[in-house]
């Protein structure tokens, strides 16, 4: 019986720290919330994002209105701000140079920038015709001009397709940073489930292309917030699944959470430094009062930006009961059934790991014999995460537990 | 799978439910059947085709929900064949612009799809054919012998590291070997297709689809005009593999 059993290991202690956790923020699309940025305040008090990467495009005057407000907020809060910017693709110096020159009267400094020439935000053929105004290189060095002191990036706001095409010269830049959307091609919920099978290749192939850069996967959800390769984003009333869309109803359900999860587990596993997840605001909004499911994974992974990650003590494997239920599990776990992530926190020998099933159907789980100190679970039914002392007594007595579709275990235990 | 509304909410964001998976085994041969497409053939463990499915793309690449006519499955131990037929709705109402039928035929080494359209009246669209998935583990990085439509055959090898322009053109059959002592052909016809590394977009899988990208896009399929395409997947018998090398 033992043989049908697998182990998830992470290996020996791991040189490896937990990435930089953040949200996105679109300023021009916040002008949809008015009147204030109150809800904007509560969002970075309730969640503690360590970071905002900022959606600037200076195409729209009144999303530099938007700006001090926001940086405001971030700097009494101590929150990173790396500004995305989108320039003109004429002029980019001039239209960077309204930009520096209300950077001179906001609070706080933003911690970087990348700049990318509006006709960039679309997608070419590596052998296609591209645009004849600046290019992303031209603008970089239009921003190295202006700001020689900040940290400079190369990459994209969009995909990972659009910075394999147009790649920045490793030697220019100090970061690099693209998004993921996972709802370009197929939007069913396997489909976006098996997208986590690419992110070791995307982490590997974009560290291969700058090396020594800090990388920065940015603003990443159930969702597309601009569509490179057409005119216009695939029209949704938020209660379908299709491709393209930035109104997916799936970012606001606890399928969203356990994804980012996922998505979090294999980027930090291969070695990311840091990553965008969701926005406050639209188009990936985390909620308010309640926060939607992934509000709460942003919420718990943020506070452990830095720390160690270790060895999951997870194991799955078969219910002892049902001989049925064994051959189901041992076929979901080779489809990559499971994530789980677990760190050193902050207190002397604690350790926390949580665990997520990515299927539709209940996951078999169990435990290493451990020391547990408490054991919580986020589902969908509930708001946010819970204790649940059923869970805990079997887990304790080494039995296996019953995962719920998309839940999310959290278990912290004495070294 | 019936759920009650609240919890597919909460799940999904939607009480939207998706369409039914059907398991399909011949043997060692197995696949999933949804919404007219099939998903996860695999031989034993070992994952030979995520998936193979008609793609219809309006001209933004956004991608259009045919609504289905009909549905018919025939089963037993050592044949299936599952037949779609389908059209697409005319926005605001009117005769349907395309009608489809999409066609299984599986036994227990062998599985040919094959995709009829038949344009009612002039269809815009950005690529509108059959779309074959490859898997990553077992394919990243391996070897594969390619066979062009002027029947000239090369060695290659799918790209490791995510390749920004298409890894293969000009493609008219695939052999690899997804695991030892296991080889697969894929045949294409119908249409010139050729390969993306669909890990640029965090799919995973490789993609192979009919109509080369570097051809004009979006394009009209007049009234009248029909399309036939067809993709089989065989496994080689260990003997012959080892005749041809």
């Amino acid at each position: 019986m033992s043989d049908d059993c697998q182990t998830i290991r992470l290996g020996d202690p791991l040189a490896l720290t937990l990435p930089s956790i953040g949200c996105g923020v679109w300023l021009n699309r916040l002008l949809d919330l008015e009147p204030d940025l109150a809800r904007l305040a509560w969002q970075l008090d309730s969640v503690a994002p360590r970071h905002l990467d900022v959606l600037l495009d200076l195409r729209d005057s009144q999303a530099l209105e938007r700006l001090p407000g926001v940086m405001a907020l971030a700097a009494e809060r101590g929150v990173a701000v790396w500004l995305y910017v989108v320039c003109e693709d004429r002029d980019p110096a001039r239209s960077l140079s309204s930009l520096a020159r209300r950077l001179e009267s906001v609070p706080g400094v933003p911690a970087g920038m990348l700049v990318t020439p509006a006709a960039y935000l679309k997608s070419y053929q590596p052998d296609g015709v591209w645009p004849s105004g600046a290019s992303p290189r031209e603008a970089l060095a239009a921003a190295r001009t202006l700001w020689p002191g900040l940290a400079l990036g190369g990459g994209v706001p969009t995909y990972f397709t659009e910075l394999n095409r147009c790649r920045p010269d490793p030697a220019a830049i100090d970061f690099i940073t693209h998004a993921v959307s996972p709802i370009v091609h197929a939007a069913d919920d396997r489909s976006v489930m098996e997208t986590l099978e690419s992110v070791p290749d995307i982490v590997a192939s974009c560290r291969a292309l700058a090396p020594a850069a800090t990388y920065r996967i940015t603003t990443t959800a159930i969702g597309a917030w601009t569509n490179p390769y057409g005119e216009r984003l695939t029209p949704n009333d938020g209660t379908q699944r299709v491709t393209l869309s930035d109104n997916d109803p799936r970012q606001r359900g606890q399928f969203a959470a356990a994804w980012s999860l996922g998505f979090l587990a294999r980027a930090a596993l291969a070695g990311v430094d840091s990553l965008t997840l969701s926005s406050l605001g639209p188009p990936f909004d985390i909620g308010d009062s309640p926060l939607h499911p992934v509000g709460h994974v942003i919420t718990g992974l943020a506070r452990m930006s830095g720390q160690t990650l270790c060895e999951s003590p997870f194991e799955i494997g078969p219910l002892e009961i049902d001989p049925v239920e064994i051959s189901k599990v041992r076929k979901r776990s080779e489809i990559s059934a499971l994530a789980t992530l677990a760190w050193q926190t902050a207190l002397p020998a604690i350790n926390e790991a949580w665990i997520t099933n990515l299927t539709a159907e209940p996951l078999a789980l169990g435990l290493k014999r451990i020391e547990i100190v408490d054991v919580t679970l986020l589902e969908s039914e509930r708001d946010g995460f819970q204790p649940t002392p059923e869970l805990r007594r079997r887990l304790e007595e080494g039995c296996r537990i019953a995962l719920p579709p998309l839940a999310i275990l959290s278990v912290r235990w004495r070294e | 799978m019936t759920m009650s509304d609240p919890l597919a909410t909460g799940r999904y964001g939607t009480a939207t439910v998706e369409p039914a998976l059907q398991p399909i085994a011949l043997g060692e041969l197995s696949f999933a059947w949804q919404a007219g497409a099939l998903r996860w053939l695999r031989y034993g463990d070992v994952e030979l085709v995520r998936g193979i499915a008609a793609v219809l793309r309006d001209p933004q690449w956004g991608t259009f929900t045919p609504l289905v006519d009909d549905e018919r499955m025939v089963l037993s131990d050592n044949v299936a064949t599952l037949i779609q037929a389908f059209h697409l709705p005319r926005e605001g109402g009117g005769d349907p612009p395309l009608h489809g039928r999409l066609k299984v035929a599986a036994t227990r080494r062998r599985i040919a799809v094959t995709l009829a359209l038949e344009a009612c009246a002039a269809f815009t669209t950005a690529r509108s054919g059959l779309s074959v998935l490859l898997p990553l583990q077992g394919f990243a990085g391996a070897p594969v012998e390619v066979t062009h439509a002027d029947g000239h055959c090369e060695a290659a090898r799918l790209p490791r590291l995510i390749s920004p322009s298409q890894p293969l053109f000009d493609i008219r059959r695939l052999r690899l070997a997804p695991a030892p002592g296991l080889e697969v052909q894929l045949d294409f016809e119908g249409d010139v297709f050729e390969m993306e590394d669909q890990r640029n977009w965090s799919d995973a899988s490789f993609k192979i689809y009919n109509r080369p990208l570097a051809w004009p896009t979006p394009y009209v399929l007049e009234a009248g005009a029909e399309v036939t395409q067809t993709v089989t997947v065989s496994l080689i018998d260990p003997e012959e593999s080892g005749h041809e090398r």
